[in-house]
């Protein structure tokens, strides 16, 4: 199915316009609300190239563009599959921007997209690690109980840190992984599933633990807000 | 407006409060309040039940409470979407009507002399009021408007308010969050960007919302809010200073009639509002006692009571700019809306708190009617600039093993939003199965609301697990949900059926359409009074016009025989009478025809004469 594919399709061609459509919701060129088929992909719904190193301006333009054209508020005198279609694809378009605007999700999408599976096969933490993070737990607990501000502040930084260092990683080295794919480039007539990577990529391994990692410490930060 | 948009529908927006409710509209000059005959805009949004059967909405409603505190429904706002227990546990009897459980549900009623009405028809006569004020205001009839809900209003809640419109005979086109019309409504005349807080205290409820503006896109970040915080609340906290002077002068197990609870309720909210102004307010109760009770209170009494409140909306602050993932300095500006931010304190510590000047520029009554009429032009075509994204404020999941919740749409989703889950079959051969809805954000869903049990019927006979059913749940612009199921291996639509936990089923709703005939044939007659009033007004205005008219050749007779035709006309239109309204209009219409006519040939002349006179003399060609 065409809109399984994680890759923009080279032949997508606007039925209305004949403009390369942009995004799998609507042509960006023409305003065509089109139908983008079953479980499509978030970058081509946001129009955006999962190959390409993530813009968030760009991908706020294309946001809010694409929300001009699809929200139901301006289907006024549609007809009725036409109005359907706004309301489903306007969902799947504010599914894309949540998942997409957001480092850690964002994150994750796009090596389950390259690597399927690999969160769920790295899941379980250095026991190093997860001692370390049950120390920090067991600190703010502390300094809650005993409403020590300063210290929960502390932690605070600390946790921001440790996200910090490891999204910069995660960063390299999805690049990384993405220049060598990009790198084979898109093969006429190749299967596309090929260009998804081995299941022992150990690059997708690392950014897998790094992003299970900072999950860990978002969860700590998360308590340090819930605490002041 | 164009030609062709001046020809559509009219969509007003209205505010459908707790304590009052209003309609307004944006024409050439931008959005304006509806106003009533009397140029009062706030409805009160008061109901009250005459002994015939009838009832009175508003103002008059509102008098009646004191008198007739068991006929007069007053807050059910409060109501909307609410079963009993959470009824009687919040309100428990403030209200001074009966509110009892529904026959066949849980559902909270009202109780008139024995006769039940749901929260939803009570809320459909105030909008049927706030409809037929606009209606005349315009001149024109109204079928389509744009509904105002708090923001922390769940499913349930918003579904009340569709179905309330729906019985009133309007179609909602669309339920918009209260905070969201109030930015909307502050935000057009400047182009505004930034990240602005609004905070809204009303009568019942309270809301916070978070919105990142975005050339011309009005994005909510995240809301919070509580259904059931509000003025009323702040009235209580008097009604119970009253109470306490009062008990001082009535036999200690001496109960306190309705009435005089009602009379002490609007004494409660007379002085609240008196305190905004001066530091202590005093009024006179009469109960009916030897002699009125006198009572004064400070206003630092009551900031202490309300104090609590207060922190507690403080809190939904706090948390909302934290789901907004913004840190408090990163907030442009914030904007109060609400009656209650009337109150000093409020403002006072909500601006120490945000550390920002507060927007109060707007009346804060108004602005979210305002910002309401923005929406409707919105809908209707009009301005094609603004664009809103809202949120839902409550996530949405179903019940999995064990009554655990597993969240499938997570609160401050942008809307529409939408989730899939695949379910199975547990047993060979089943063709069904149930699915329970809740809204919430705790773990387990005995701790949260039950939306509604949705049952898949339709699945073919399959080996147990073998079936994969994909339901899909989409929560549209309004914040409702709708379900959708299909079963991939067979590519079967599996219907759906729902079983509201909390509101009417679409059977219910047809039901009191169709027993509310009177009611609609009464909105009936109130439209066509107001298009003969608009129709006798037009005519007199258009006959006194050519009457004044120098070069209309009148005779004394002839002008004396118009002038008590238009007499009788005025009076007519100031009746009630519709037939004899539409017969003199179709009379006098006919009768004036011919003097257009002429007027119009006579004014032509003029015309000519004067546009003649106006040719340079010039010696006349032969």
């Amino acid at each position: 199915m065409a809109a399984d594919r994680p890759f923009p399709s080279e032949s997508n061609r606007c039925s209305a316009c004949g403009a390369d459509p942009g995004s799998n919701l609507a042509c960006l060129a023409c305003g065509l609300i089109l139908d983008p088929g079953r479980d499509p992909e978030h970058f081509a719904n946001l129009g955006l190239d999962s190959l390409a190193t993530f813009d968030p301006a760009i991908a706020e333009l294309n946001y809010l563009k694409l929300s001009r054209l699809l929200h139901p508020d301006f289907q006024a005198g549609r007809d009725e599959r036409t109005q359907a279609l706004a309301v489903r694809n306007s969902s799947l378009l504010n599914e894309a921007w949540k998942i997409l605007n957001d480092d850690q999700m964002r994150s994750e999408y796009l090596i389950e997209l390259y690597d399927p599976g690999v969160l769920e096969r790295h899941k379980a933490l250095s026991p190093e690690f997860l001692m370390e993070a049950m120390e920090v737990s067991e600190e703010l607990d502390d300094a809650q109980t005993q409403g020590c501000k300063e210290t929960v502040q502390k932690i605070a930084n600390s946790a921001r840190t440790e996200i910090e260092t490891r999204m910069k990683d995660v960063a390299s080295a999805c690049a990384a992984t993405i220049a060598r794919l990009a790198h084979k480039g898109p093969q006429p007539g190749e299967t596309l599933p090929a260009k998804q990577l081995s299941t022992h990529d150990s690059n997708t391994e690392q950014i897998a633990v790094l992003l299970h990692q900072a999950r860990v410490y978002r969860r700590i930060l998360r308590d340090t807000e819930n605490a002041r | 407006m164009t030609e062709k948009q001046a020809s559509q529908e009219i969509v007003i927006g209205i505010d459908l409060g707790t304590t009052n409710s209003l309609a307004a509209i944006v024409g050439k000059d931008g959005p304006r309040i509806l106003h009533q005959r009397d140029g009062e805009a706030l409805i009160p949004s008061v109901v009250s039940f005459l002994d015939d059967g009838s009832h009175i909405v508003g103002e008059k409603a509102r008098h009646r409470a004191v008198t007739h505190p068991r006929h007069t429904v007053h807050s059910v706002k409060r109501l909307m979407g609410q079963n009993i227990d959470e009824v009687k546990q919040r309100e428990s009897d403030r209200l001074g009507y009966q509110v009892v459980q529904a026959k066949d549900s849980l559902l909270a009623r009202i109780d008139i002399d024995g006769k039940l009405y749901t929260p939803q028809e009570i809320s459909a006569m105030i909008l049927g009021e706030v409809r037929r004020t606009a209606e005349e205001a315009l001149g024109k009839p109204v079928k389509s408007a744009v509904i105002t809900v708090p923001a922390y209003f769940d499913d349930a809640q918003r579904q009340a308010t569709r179905d309330a419109a729906k019985i009133a005979g309007l179609q909602a086109l669309r339920i918009v969050n209260e905070p969201t019309a109030a930015a909307l409504a502050y935000g057009l005349d400047t182009s505004r960007e930034g990240t602005v807080v609004v905070y809204d205290l009303g009568g019942g409820t309270f809301d916070v919302s978070v919105l990142k503006i975005t050339q011309g896109v009005y994005k909510v970040s995240a809301t919070a809010g509580n259904t059931h915080l509000g003025g009323d609340d702040f009235d209580m906290l008097i009604v119970d200073f009253i109470l306490g002077a009062v008990k001082e002068h009535i036999a200690s197990d001496a109960t306190i009639p309705p009435e005089a609870m009602q009379q002490i309720r609007l004494s409660a909210e007379q002085l609240k509002q008196q305190l905004s102004a001066s530091e202590t307010a005093a009024l006179e109760i009469d109960l009916g006692l030897e002699e009125p009770v006198h009572f004064t209170l400070s206003r630092a009494d009551f900031e202490t009571a309300i104090r609590p409140l207060i922190d507690e909306t403080l809190a939904c602050c706090h948390s909302a700019l934290t789901d907004a993932g913004i840190q408090p300095e990163a907030v442009d500006e914030v904007v109060m809306v609400g009656g209650s931010t009337r109150i000093p304190l409020v403002r006072q510590l909500v601006e120490k708190d945000l550390g920002r000047k507060l927007h109060v520029e707007l009346d804060p009554d108004r602005v979210v009617a305002l910002g309401a009429s923005i929406q409707a032009d919105i809908l209707s075509g009009g301005t094609k600039d603004l664009l809103l994204l809202d949120v839902i404020p409550l996530s949405l999941g179903i019940e999995t093993v064990g009554g655990a919740f597993s969240k499938l749409v997570t609160r401050n989703s942008t809307v529409p939003a939408r989730a899939t889950e695949m379910f199975s079959t547990s047993v060979d051969d089943q063709t069904s199965i149930e699915i329970n809805v809740f809204q919430g954000e705790r773990e387990l869903v005995r701790d949260c609301r039950q939306l509604g049990a949705f049952k898949l019927r339709g699945i073919p006979p399959m080996p147990a697990g073998l079936p994969r059913v994909e339901v899909t749940f989409l929560v549209d612009a309004d914040g409702v949900l709708t379900v959708t199921s299909r079963e991939q291996r067979s590519e079967v639509e599996a219907s759906i059926e729902v079983v509201p936990s909390h509101g009417l089923t679409r059977d219910e709703v047809k039901d009191i359409i169709r027993n509310s005939i009177k009611m609609a044939r009464d909105d009936f007659l109130a439209r066509d009074l107001v298009e003969l009033r608009n129709k006798a007004n037009n005519l007199a205005t258009g006959t006194r016009r050519v009457l004044a008219m120098p070069e209309m050749p009148f005779t004394d007779e002839q002008r004396q025989d118009l002038e008590t035709d238009l007499a009788h006309l005025d009076s007519l239109a100031k009746g009630e009478d519709i037939a004899e309204l539409r017969a003199k209009c179709d009379a006098f219409g006919e009768k004036t025809q011919a003097l257009a006519d002429q007027a119009i040939g006579e004014a032509i002349k003029a015309e000519l004469n004067r546009e003649q006179s106006k040719l340079p003399s010039s010696p006349q060609q032969p």
